[in-house]
């Protein structure tokens, strides 16, 4: 039989659910891996092993009754640790939040995996509240790329990428304001979504940026992907950022192609700023879905200056009261961006919220012609942990700000992102592309993901050095 | 918007700190007005940005 590690989550929920494997094997034998091999990528920072054995055994018992289990039956999965995991102190990736009680109860997402029976493992490393795209966290250490240790594993949900690469969970739940899921996803080489800002709730997690914050899975497998994505949708009244949405599914049309679709490649911005090798895989993509138009949105630099506007001034506001008391115990990393965001006059916040009015509305525009637009997600591949500026095409740029270059004018307005991984992009690192939506979209992007999968363009297994 | 020859980041960091309820020291003051340059710098596509007068800010309160 195939190692667990390298199984597929729809594959490990099918053998749990006809008995061939239990829930509590699978748990104990993620439980050993995590023990043996998170130290090379420091993904966890807590490991709730007590819980995984209690929840897989919960989820056994289930089958023994002859009750459903759940489409995740035993699958084991792992949060960012700004989500409530009922009984762990929710560190948000700080040093400050250490005071907090244990969480009393569990995120609504992580709950919504739990009744879907996947088994919790543990909490997962972070750039400090969420602001930045490298997760070298001074407090709890860096996270290392599974492809090449020496490099980042992305960020902010750096753990929650590097934790399925690494073959140590099938599942990861992580967020994203600026990039935060589609960044990780790009440069661990797996599978994101990034939703429609409010389809998913955030509730039971800390906020960084709530005017931009969305959450979203990490997985290997498009119907992984699906699954876990499906699992999360459901109303909670307790994040009033959340859409009045149905639930729409997207596993059930997964394997439906993309006939009729029309899919553009944007430039202009997207083509700029880049690497060869990122925008190579940019083309393998676009000619695999057969692209028929380059299409710019002129204004997204524009856009992207205001979802940087905009962050620094909400994350800063969020966190002004220990930013007055305990500036040190803030992230050096990001302190000073946050204590100059907590300097941003309010005619700068509220000029740049209507930029990104201004941009949705063109946005809207090219979205009556297309239904897929394409781009790259991060503008190189994973870089060395602890470099400080991207030299790329005779353009010197801060490295922690500028992967966002490409994700942010997108989260900007809030429109969904899949993230697929193209392997060896540069001949050894992969990188990830975005597959952009027009707002609840989700199924088309799934769509075009699984044909990108079933064509061999897209995969993604666990990090060679981890199989 | 904003005149990034004219801004002047140290002046206004040290006039906005306590408008803020934050204090610093002359060094905090230099190294906070650095990280505001590049605010303006990495913000002066949208700050230099020519709006429609009739626009709104994109936050729609849902009460």
């Amino acid at each position: 039989m195939t190692e667990l590690h390298t199984m597929s989550a729809t594959e490990l929920a099918r053998l749990v659910r006809q008995r061939t494997l239990s829930a509590t094997e699978v748990a104990k034998s993620a439980l050993a891996r995590i023990a043996s091999r998170n130290a090379e990528v420091n993904a966890f920072t807590e490991v709730t092993e007590t819980r995984a054995l209690a929840d897989a055994a919960a989820v056994d018992a289930k089958i023994a009754r002859g009750d459903d289990p759940g489409m995740l039956a035993g699958v084991p999965f792992a949060a960012k640790n700004l989500f409530d995991i009922t009984g762990t102190v929710t560190l948000a990736g700080s040093k400050i939040e250490q005071r907090r009680a244990p969480a009393a109860k569990d995120a609504f997402a992580v709950a919504r995996w739990h009744e879907a029976g996947a088994v919790c493992l543990g909490a997962l490393n972070m750039d400090e509240y969420a602001y930045g795209f490298t997760t070298e966290n001074s407090h709890y250490g860096a996270c290392h790329n599974p492809h090449d240790l020496t490099r980042i594993a992305g960020g902010s949900s750096g753990g929650s990428g590097a934790a399925v690469a690494a073959g140590l969970v099938q599942i990861s739940l992580g967020t994203d304001t600026n990039g935060s899921i589609r960044v990780p996803a790009s440069v661990n080489g797996i599978f994101g979504i990034k939703p429609t800002y409010g389809r998913l709730s955030r509730g039971g997690s800390v906020l960084f940026c709530p005017s931009l914050d969305h959450i979203g899975p990490f997985a290997r497998s498009t119907a992984d992907l699906a699954v876990a994505y499906d699992s999360l949708q459901g109303d909670d009244p307790h994040d009033h950022a959340q859409a009045a949405r149905p639930v729409e599914r997207v596993l059930r049309t997964l394997s439906t192609g993309i006939g009729g679709m029309r899919t553009a490649r944007l430039v202009g911005h997207f083509e700029e700023h880049g690497t060869r090798e990122v925008q190579n895989a940019a083309t393998t993509v676009a000619q695999a879905l057969g692209v028929a138009a380059h299409v710019e949105l002129p204004d997204a630099a524009a856009a992207r200056a205001a979802a940087f506007l905009i962050t620094s001034a909400e994350a800063a506001q969020m966190r002004l009261p220990d930013l007055r008391t305990r500036p040190d115990d803030f992230e050096p990393l990001s302190r000073d961006r946050m204590l100059a965001g907590a300097m941003i006059p309010a005619q700068w916040l509220l000029h740049a919220q209507r930029v990104r009015a201004v941009f949705r509305d063109q946005a809207w525009d090219l979205f009556r012609n297309w239904d897929i637009l394409i781009a790259p997600a991060t503008p190189t591949v994973a870089t060395p942990i602890g470099q400080d500026w991207l030299e790329i095409e005779g353009e010197r740029t801060p490295l922690r700000p500028s992967f966002g270059v490409y994700t942010q004018p997108i989260s900007c307005i809030g429109l969904p992102v899949l993230t697929v991984p193209i392997q060896n992009a540069d001949g050894r690192l992969p990188v990830g592309i975005q597959l952009i939506g027009a707002p609840w979209t989700e199924s088309l992007l799934f769509r075009a993901a699984a044909v990108l999968e079933e064509a061999g363009i897209c995969a993604a297994p666990v990090a060679p050095n981890f199989q | 918007m904003i005149d990034p020859a004219k801004f002047d980041p140290v002046a206004y960091v040290t006039a906005a700190a306590p408008a803020m309820g934050l204090s610093f020291t002359p060094e905090r003051v230099q190294i906070v007005a650095e990280a505001l340059a590049l605010v303006v710098r990495i913000g002066a596509p949208a700050l230099s940005y020519k709006l429609p007068p009739d626009s709104e800010p994109a936050p729609v309160f849902i009460p």
